[in-house]
């Protein structure tokens, strides 16, 4: 009798249980922030601010552009990663921005994605994957799409962000000194995300790859009128 | 007395008639819920009803007389008084959430924080004045409104708050009117049966639903834009169901189509007449298809004669506009006939069914530009300093205002061609060989390199042809100098140059038949020809690249090759050239971008068009005008939260009056209306309060069943700071330091994840659930609607006093089971 009570008693508890929508997919416990800096103006020194932060796998080879050279050309990327595969397979992140200073500067999100695919040729259109993405007060798209880049089959997984109008005008708002001007506009940057590698090699850490894209965000909430 | 009416309020029987009374209140509430779909319409008449409290009262006071009635306590009363008093903390408990509580819902838009909630059962009037002593910033008062259950009956303003603040004292408003529901409607360009357009005057609206279909669509008005420009018609039309096939027919109305060769105009006529039929031309036909959606007339060339035909396309963006471009190959991008629009240029304002409007402006060659405006989503809401003098929209007109047809937009890629090619030759040392044979002439005959290499590549393109064609004449100066280079000197690269004519020759008409690269370079054994990457078929720059690199391939096997057939000398030179420089990837398109990228940097645009056409051209043009405001009346809803109350306001500053109509904005985040001269902005809005804790969202989703669009669930993930000095640790803390782990940190940053079914509590009972997103789809930056309340007495008097209720029922069976002969639970 005790025993029955015993389990009447611990029903409601077993069944109330909410599952981790995390623990899903993957352990994104193994994953840590790191914050990476903005672009520089071009004038020496090259001060660069730490403008987002990202989570990023312990295993991941982080390379940042050397401080002694000027990143303030948008070509060159404000912070790569390496996944290093098997077979010394790799996976390449790359991260760029785009800083503006007016809202007309902007580069859409449609053409970022159309200059991708024109990277890859012999892209299989059966492997294009063009999704909405919306976080961190950013939306634009993600592509994913596989071709041949340099002779190699390549998967492609790219994502090109650009920031709400509505908080890109509030940043654009906002007044201060020629620093914090600069930090305003660093932080209104458009910003792209593109990792390259083999097929096979893209799809194994597809989800942890998706996971750091999206937890890819500024370190300091953007401020808005209220 | 006393006594008897103690011991009947104690008793089981008045126990019995309040429960029932309450039970009865509980099905009518619930019935009442399900009528009207409406929590606050059922608590109205039940929960929040003066009789359903006052009986809550009464269930207090008959608890507590019935412990009481127990005097003087024994042992065996033990049970039976931990029930009660549970009972009495919980009706405690609901007494200080009621009083003491929060209940708010606050609106986080991913990417920034807020610490702010609404409180949508606290309407208020906010009013906002400039600050005098302090430049930008502003002094702001609200108005509590007393009223019963969403407005049911007249509200009072509650103006004491007016007269008490020093800032505000000279104001005084009165309520003048009221009506429960209500709707407000943004007015933008057309404002009832006029449209505005600011330093014009109103010109009047047509309805199309009263028109006879086959009437013209009525001009409005004549205005000039610009001084020395042609005037723009003005139309305003109230659309029928179908807006868009309007505008599409108001564009092709008026408009006229020309198509010319290079050198003659071969038909004339509307555009209406040439898309509904194929257009005669000389030795064939054209038919002219208008891609309303991509903004783009296709033409398809057919000549009979010779059996074959061409397709070409006119953009028609304004920023694209005036090049015909071949779609056949897009390296000879001049295709053999030009159309060119004409058409007085046009401003059409069209509002539909919905409300929405929009408008669309042609220009005089047939470029469009469109904008929608949804007066409930403005993108370029335009604010008249800080709100104070209003709010405004706005249309940019990106047209060239001046001369600027076909033929100057071409001239003008021809001078900016010219000019980047003369910063590119200055900045650059060395010349690759066909550069430096042609500068070598160029020199003999005192002309500047830039000049005669961007002449040249213009009259490559204005051919059509992959190379130069041999019989095409070129200007006087530009023959000359090409005659003049020293192919003998470099007889290398002219041996080059024909065997790159002679192979590339063979393969473009195959190319053209639909024959595939590399299938036609396997035909001819080309050895290198798997050296070379090809790309899709219809990947037209993939193949361009691979026949530039045929042609390089060519350049540098040509020493092996034997002696090539020549074409007569006089009409070599400008062919060879251009064989040359495909070797090179040099030609117009490559330089300046192709076709589908706009002509020319557009701060340069206006120059450059008024250095061809010698008259002033001027880009863009920004028309505004104001947003206004109509408010009507509405019968209420039964749901009564759904209910946008208006209220009629007197506002007097002194000797100047003002009314004003204010809708309830029922999430504060609307416009606020200025009044009295700009002096004040008011809203009317929901009470704010700023929680201690800071919430921001970095990311929402909408989950979805699988294969669905259906949500399964809403997540966001959240960052959240207590704002306080520094809370104290709680029991929990003490509790999980005592056992030699680590509380939760305090005053940090906790990273949460909230779902409708899993909320996140603080530690001092805030509670904050997932309730809505939008947009659902990840379409733009999302907001989050999260609810928020806090029950100060639910660890202190709620929990504990249904702990007790539960100790003191388990109790109350002990003791009975043992009076029996034992408990319960072991029989």
């Amino acid at each position: 009798m005790i025993t029955r009570l015993f389990y009447l008693l611990l029903l409601p508890f077993v069944s109330c249980s909410t599952p981790s929508s995390e623990s899903l997919d993957l352990d994104l416990r193994s994953m840590s922030w790191q914050e990476i800096n903005g672009r520089d103006e071009g004038l020496a020194p090259f001060t660069r601010n730490p403008i987002y932060r990202v989570r990023v796998p312990a295993a991941w080879e982080r390379e940042d552009p050397d401080p002694q050279e000027s990143i303030v050309d948008s070509k060159l990327p404000i912070c790569s990663f390496f996944i290093h595969g098997e077979n010394n397979e790799q996976v390449r992140i790359t991260i760029h921005n785009f800083p503006t200073t007016t809202f007309n500067d902007r580069i859409p999100a449609g053409a970022q994605v159309q200059r991708w695919k024109r990277q890859l040729s012999a892209i299989a259109p059966e492997s294009i994957r063009e999704t909405p993405q919306a976080h961190g007060g950013f939306s634009g798209l993600y592509l994913r799409a596989t071709g041949i880049m340099d002779g190699e089959p390549t998967t492609m997984l790219a994502w090109s962000m650009l920031m709400e109008p509505e908080l890109y005008r509030s940043l654009e708002a906002l007044d201060g000194n020629e620093e914090e001007l600069r930090y305003f506009r660093q932080m209104r940057a458009d910003y792209t995300i593109k990792a390259t590698g083999k097929p096979e090699v893209i799809e194994l850490y597809l989800l942890t790859i998706e996971a750091f894209a999206r937890s890819f965000e500024l370190i300091q909430a953007i401020p808005v009128f209220e | 007395m006393m006594k008897r009416l103690f011991h009947f309020l104690g008793s089981v029987r008045f126990a019995l008639v309040l429960i029932s009374l309450v039970t009865l209140f509980v099905i009518l509430g619930t019935l009442l819920e399900s009528y009207a779909d409406s929590h606050d319409y059922a608590a109205r008449y039940t929960y929040r009803h003066p009789f359903f409290l006052g009986l809550m009262g009464l269930f207090f006071v008959n608890i507590l007389f019935s412990a009481l009635r127990r005097w003087p306590f024994r042992r065996q009363h033990i049970p039976f008084l931990i029930t009660h008093l549970g009972l009495l903390m919980m009706l405690a408990g609901c007494v200080v959430k009621s009083l003491w509580g929060t209940q708010g819902t606050m609106g986080v838009l991913e990417g920034t924080a807020s610490r702010r909630i609404f409180l949508n059962h606290q309407p208020v009037l906010h009013l906002e004045k400039a600050d005098p002593s302090q430049p930008g910033k502003r002094l702001a008062l609200e108005l509590p409104l007393n009223h019963s259950s969403f407005f049911s009956s007249p509200p009072t303003l509650d103006s004491r708050s007016l007269a008490e603040n020093p800032h505000f004292e000279e104001l005084s408003i009165r309520l003048i009117g009221y009506a429960p529901h209500s709707a407000e409607e943004l007015q933008l360009w057309i404002k009832d049966d006029y449209a505005y357009i600011g330093g014009l005057p109103p010109f009047p609206v047509t309805d199309m639903n009263l028109l006879a279909p086959e009437s013209p669509l009525p001009v409005a008005l004549h205005a000039q834009m610009q001084e020395n420009t042609p005037p723009w018609q003005l139309m305003a039309l109230r659309s029928g169901e179908n807006p868009e096939s309007l505008v599409k027919r108001a564009y092709i109305e008026g408009m006229q189509v020309r198509i010319s060769t290079e050198d003659r105009t071969v038909y004339t006529g509307s555009l209406a007449k040439a898309l509904a039929g194929p257009i005669p031309l000389p030795n064939g036909y054209g038919e002219l298809t208008l891609d309303w959606d991509a903004a783009e007339l296709r033409c398809l060339w057919v000549n009979q004669r010779e059996g074959r035909s061409e397709n070409s396309l006119l953009p028609l963006t304004p920023d694209l506009f005036g090049l015909n471009r071949s779609l056949d190959f897009p390296c000879c991008s001049s295709p053999s006939y030009q159309v060119d629009l004409i058409r007085t240029p046009t401003l059409l304002i069209v509002k539909d069914l919905t409300g929405d409007e929009s408008l669309h402006a042609f220009d005089a060659h047939g470029a469009i530009h469109s904008e929608h405006f949804c007066p409930t989503q403005l993108r370029n809401l335009i604010v008249y300093e800080g709100a104070f003098r209003g709010y405004g929209c706005s249309f940019e007109l990106p047209f060239y205002f001046g001369p600027h047809s076909r033929r100057e937009v071409e001239l003008a890629r021809a001078f900016s061609l010219t000019a980047q090619l003369k910063e590119m030759l200055a900045s650059t040392d060395e010349l690759v060989p066909p550069l430096e044979l042609l500068q070598a002439a160029a020199e003999r005959h005192n002309l500047d390199l830039g000049d005669c290499l961007g002449g040249f590549l213009e009259e490559w393109r204005k051919s059509g042809q992959w190379f130069y064609p041999y019989q095409r004449p070129l200007p006087k100066p530009l023959e000359q100098v090409l005659a003049d280079i020293d192919w003998k000197a470099s007889s290398g690269y002219s041996h080059a140059a024909q065997w790159i004519s002679v192979l590339q020759g063979e393969i473009l008409p195959r190319l053209l038949q639909g024959e595939e690269l590399y299938a036609i370079l396997q035909d001819m054994r080309w050895p290198l020809a798997e050296n070379l990457s090809f790309g899709e078929k219809e990947d037209a720059e993939a193949q361009v690249s691979a026949l530039t690199a045929f042609s390089q391939q060519i350049l540098h096997v040509a020493h092996q090759l034997p002696p090539a057939p020549a074409a007569a000398a006089e009409q070599r030179s400008a062919h060879y050239l251009s064989a040359l420089l495909r070797a090179y990837g040099i030609h117009s398109d490559m330089l300046i971008g192709d076709l589908s990228q706009p002509p020319f940097p557009l701060e340069e645009s206006s120059q450059k068009l008024e250095a061809v056409s010698e008259q002033p051209v001027s880009r863009g043009l920004r028309l505004e005008t104001r947003v206004t405001t109509k408010h009507r009346e509405l019968p209420a809803l039964k749901k009564v939260e759904d209910n946008l109350p208006l209220l009629a306001l007197e506002l007097a500053q002194g000797e100047v009056k003002e009314r004003i109509l204010l809708s309830y904005d029922s999430y504060g985040g609307g416009l606020k209306w200025p009044a009295l001269n700009g002096n004040y902005l008011l809203r009317f809005q929901p009470q704010f309060e700023n929680l201690p804790y800071r919430i921001r969202l970095r990311d929402t989703r909408q989950i979805n069943y699988a294969s669905s669009g259906q949500a399964y669930a809403y997540e966001s993930d959240l960052l959240i700071k207590d704002y306080r000095d520094g809370r104290q640790p709680n029991l929990w803390d003490r509790c999980l330091q005592a056992c030699g782990l680590e509380p939760a940190p305090l005053n940090e940053e906790a990273a949460v994840t909230i779902s409708m079914n899993n909320v996140y509590e603080t530690w001092d009972a805030y509670r904050f659930y997932m309730a809505n997103i939008t947009p659902p789809q990840e379409v733009s930056a999302q907001r989050a609607q999260i609810v928020v309340n806090c029950d100060p007495g639910k660890y202190r008097l709620t929990y504990p006093g249904a702990s007790l209720v539960a100790l003191g029922i388990l109790m109350l069976y002990w003791v009975h089971g043992r009076k029996k002969g034992g408990s319960r639970f072991q029989s």
